[in-house]
């Protein structure tokens, strides 16, 4: 590995982009020792020497209080080779400002003004040098103007020819006299800006946010299904099952240990197609849609929008990532809130994901199950699923007592994503699911395969019977779906399509079945995150809720029609 | 407000009980509520007040009444504002029924309570000294708008106190820094039959507790968020939070957040106010064309000249 280059600079000024203009494929996300923060490094070349380019979170300022600022505070107190400061054009005097915080921490330090084609006149960068003694370009990384300039920079910082610039005063005013004289006028907003705070204006804004979250639903669901169905399922069934079928059945004799390795939930079948074959596909399908979320700046403009409903949950706008995430996979829904500073919020987040968000193989299920009987039922189930969130959400906020974050968030202008940058945030995803969430998910089906093939699985299901029978009106057979639910959430749903169920036992189901515990790999990665006694918490009261609810359902139903 | 407020004879006890005179809408005064809301106002204060005189006469109906409609909003009330024990707290608008003024007594706090109609403040010290003789409350007839209370280290300023904003206006000059006022508002429906005090208004960061039948406590310390918000003459206690849709201004004080200030949030700014969210969302403002979405809360505390 080659010596350590700091990417550093304020949010949304394009320092990712140009991260990925630097960097080749080797690139990583880690978190930064003892803190939830991620951040990414990637390996890079620069007039043929390597080095290690990091990308430190962005921050306003190193005064902030918060875990990512505090972060960045720490990596610019280490040893670095130098620093890479990325300036934003349209935005000079806040950029500067920070500029003049980092290089007081005495670091050899190069500027790229970047975002330099947004501003009338531009930008003069020479004075820039002038007045900070540091050497400075422009640069416009979404078209890759100024790359080989800031390349040769970095070669300086490698070689050891840049000094740390001179201590500066430092302060508001010091910036706003620097940015002045360095003159950028913002460009005028185009047709982009209109539409941007459009998007967040009330009225088109939150119909129009209606209409993008179905078109990304479907988005999801369809490429999710197809590359399921069409990619990856026929190729593990034709190229990796049947040899090891053969195999096992080759070295272990019939019986017990055959059936828990090859069986109908044999260990290595499962194993490789849960992970592999049903969720990666819409692993695949909703990073792809979320990344084009991201990269377009329309979350912010959504976190806005929902601000006023999630702050009756003790959250803010901003905490709307892993509930979209949660209709995706509850996973990486969990693993996302690693990013939230507060432990309550937290387990706020996840237990409202786990108990209310249907994931996309389950929502897919649901489909199948209520719209053969009736289009309705299907919008009822999800506008209850929408409030058991807003419910529960309020209710563990409270019993918790999590306290409100008071949104501050600036309102980046849209932009088209790029598509290299979405193929390279896609893999970096990839990467970490495929570290993080298929181990425990693979030593859950391990024990869930013992527990199937010897019998003790069937015999919870007699156990539950009179509950299901009594309490919830449904036929007998309808335990074995909720003994499968917890392996798979979809599983807790399609057993059901050859019941012949009528409207309120579908009902009484559907919302059983979604209230319902999380499936065996979201238990592993909530033992992971929380700790035991959390997650079994969080199961019992999953237990309980849909039961109640689902029982007081059925009876209320029965009672009145 | 034009004029000392005169004691009047056509006082209504409302909602709260602790009466302190509604203006009646067919007097000189200009009518703060029209018609059907008006009406009703003055129909509920004479149930009310019918209801108080009842009640006052039997301790334990006053109890029963204190438990009904007071014991939860106080106990979040002070939940809220984390007085400590034996605090000089001023009640202002304590009506017949002193309810708020004992519950603070209670609590170990020395309270004086006042009201501007002396048959209000007679019945209600008669009340006590009947009822919790040894309690410490001191009672006397004052108005709010011209009461000193820079001696107190909170103010509790009852619902229906009016004219409520000229009375806030004026505590938050007197009171020393630090100091505390919490008032009670209509909110949700009810605020067609009252006229709410825009709480965002006062230059100060309002802290909220909801409570059942359309009332919610407000509490704001004087001198939070950053900077003490005395209002000097110029400044209108206008705050971003405040500022119309589509209109500009420009800071005259902003907490000192570095995040805010990266933002351009900084006295002598120029800020626009984009749009503004439902449910108490964020507002969307622009500063040196930068769009930034700021918590309502925290725009109420962005001073503008």
């Amino acid at each position: 590995m080659g010596q350590e280059i700091l990417l550093v600079g304020p949010p949304n000024v394009g320092k990712s982009v140009l991260f990925n203009r630097l960097t080749g494929l080797d690139v990583s996300m880690a978190n930064y020792p003892g803190t939830t923060v991620e951040f990414k490094k990637g390996e890079a070349k620069a007039a043929g020497k390597r080095f290690t380019l990091i990308d430190v979170p962005g921050t306003y300022d190193l005064n902030a209080s918060n875990e990512a600022e505090r972060v960045a505070v720490d990596m610019l107190s280490g040893s670095p080779a130098g620093a890479v400061f990325v300036l934003d054009a349209k935005n000079l005097e806040s950029s500067v400002h920070l500029l003049l915080q980092v290089l007081d921490k005495g670091i050899p330090t190069v500027a790229a003004v970047n975002r330099s084609d947004l501003v009338k006149g531009g930008v003069d960068v020479e004075r820039l040098s002038a007045e900070t003694g540091i050497a400075a370009i422009r640069t416009v990384a979404v078209e890759g103007e100024g790359i080989p300039q800031l390349e040769d920079l970095i070669v300086g910082l490698l070689d050891g020819r840049v000094s740390p610039a001179r201590p500066l005063f430092r302060g508001w005013n010091e910036a706003e006299r620097i940015a002045g004289r360095v003159r950028a006028t913002p460009g005028e907003g185009g047709r982009r800006e209109r539409w941007g705070d459009l998007m967040v204006r009330p009225l088109p804004g939150i119909p129009l946010a209606f209409l993008i979250l179905i078109l990304i639903f479907a988005f999801v669901v369809g490429l999710g299904m197809g590359l399921r169905q069409y990619v990856l399922m026929p190729f593990f069934e034709a190229f990796v099952f049947p040899p090891l079928t053969a195999a096992v059945e080759a070295t272990v004799p019939e019986g017990t240990l055959r059936e828990i390795l090859v069986g109908e939930y044999g260990f290595f079948i499962k194993s490789i197609e849960w992970p592999l074959g049903l969720v990666l596909p819409y692993i695949i399908s909703f990073y792809l849609a979320l990344s084009i979320l991201e990269d377009s700046g329309y979350l912010p403009r959504l976190a806005v929008l929902v601000d006023g409903v999630f702050r009756r949950m003790g959250l803010s706008g901003s905490n709307i990532i892993p509930f979209l995430l949660g209709y995706g996979c509850a996973v990486p829904a969990i693993m996302s809130t690693r990013n939230m500073n507060d432990k309550r919020k937290r387990v706020t987040v996840a237990a409202v994901v786990c108990l209310s968000v249907p994931c996309v193989a389950q929502s897919g299920a649901f489909i199948a199950l209520l719209a053969e009987h009736s289009l309705l039922l299907v919008a009822l189930l999800f506008a209850f699923s929408l409030l058991a969130a807003f419910v529960s959400g309020a209710v563990i906020s409270r019993l918790l007592g999590v306290r409100r974050d008071m949104m501050v968030q600036e309102i980046p202008d849209l932009l088209l994503p790029d598509m290299r940058m979405l193929g390279k945030k896609l893999l970096l995803r990839v990467r970490h699911f495929l570290k993080d969430g298929v181990i425990p998910m693979v030593v859950i089906i391990g024990a869930a395969s013992v527990l199937y093939e010897t019998g003790v699985l069937l015999l919870v299901s007699d156990l539950m019977e009179p509950l299901v029978t009594g309490w919830l009106g449904l036929p007998k057979e309808a335990s074995t779906p909720l003994i499968l639910g917890v392996f798979r959430r979809e599983l807790a749903v399609l057993p059901l399509l050859d019941m012949g169920l009528g409207t309120l036992q579908l009902m009484t189901a559907s919302v059983i079945a979604l209230l319902y515990i999380p499936c065996i790999a979201v238990i592993g990665v909530l033992a992971k995150e929380f700790g035991l006694k959390v997650s079994a918490a969080m199961l019992l009261a999953t237990l309980a809720a849909s039961f109640l609810v689902g029982g007081v359902i059925a009876q209320a139903g029965m009672l009145l029609f | 407000m034009e004029g000392k407020r005169r004691s009047n004879d056509r006082s209504y006890g409302t909602l709260g009980i602790e009466a302190i005179p509604v203006k009646d809408p067919m007097d000189d005064e200009p009518p703060v509520m029209k018609g059907l809301a008006n009406r009703a106002t003055v129909i509920l204060g004479r149930a009310f007040k019918s209801l108080e005189s009842v009640v006052r006469r039997s301790p334990l109906l006053a109890r029963v009444y204190e438990e009904l409609f007071y014991s939860r909003i106080l106990h979040r009330e002070l939940d809220m504002s984390r007085l400590p024990s034996g605090s000089r707290v001023l009640v202002v608008g304590s009506g017949h029924l002193p309810m708020t003024a004992l519950h603070l007594a209670r609590h170990g706090h020395e309270v004086t309570a006042v009201d501007n109609d002396p048959h209000a403040t007679a019945s209600a010290s008669s009340f006590v000294a009947r009822v919790t003789p040894y309690m410490n409350v001191r009672f006397g007839t004052a108005d709010g708008v011209d009461a000193d209370t820079s001696a107190y280290d909170a103010v509790w300023v009852t619902f229906n106190v009016t004219p409520k904003d000229k009375v806030l206006e004026r505590m938050l000059q007197t009171l020393s820094e630090g100091a505390q006022v919490v008032f009670r508002n209509p909110r949700g429906m009810v605020t067609r039959l009252y006229a709410p005090v825009d709480a965002d208004c006062l230059g100060l960061m309002p802290h909220r507790r909801r409570h059942l039948f359309g009332k919610e406590s407000v509490m704001l310390v004087k001198g939070s968020c950053g900077g003490p918000f005395e209002l000097s003459e110029t400044e209108g206690g206008m705050t971003l939070a405040c500022l119309q849709c589509g209109l500009q201004g420009v800071i005259a004080r902003c907490p000192e957040d570095p995040v805010l200030n990266a933002l351009g949030l900084r006295p002598g700014k120029t800020v626009v106010s984009i749009s503004r969210q439902p449910f108490g969302g964020p507002l969307l403002a622009s500063v040196d064309g930068r769009k930034v979405a700021i918590d309502a809360q925290v725009a109420a505390s962005i001073l503008l000249v």
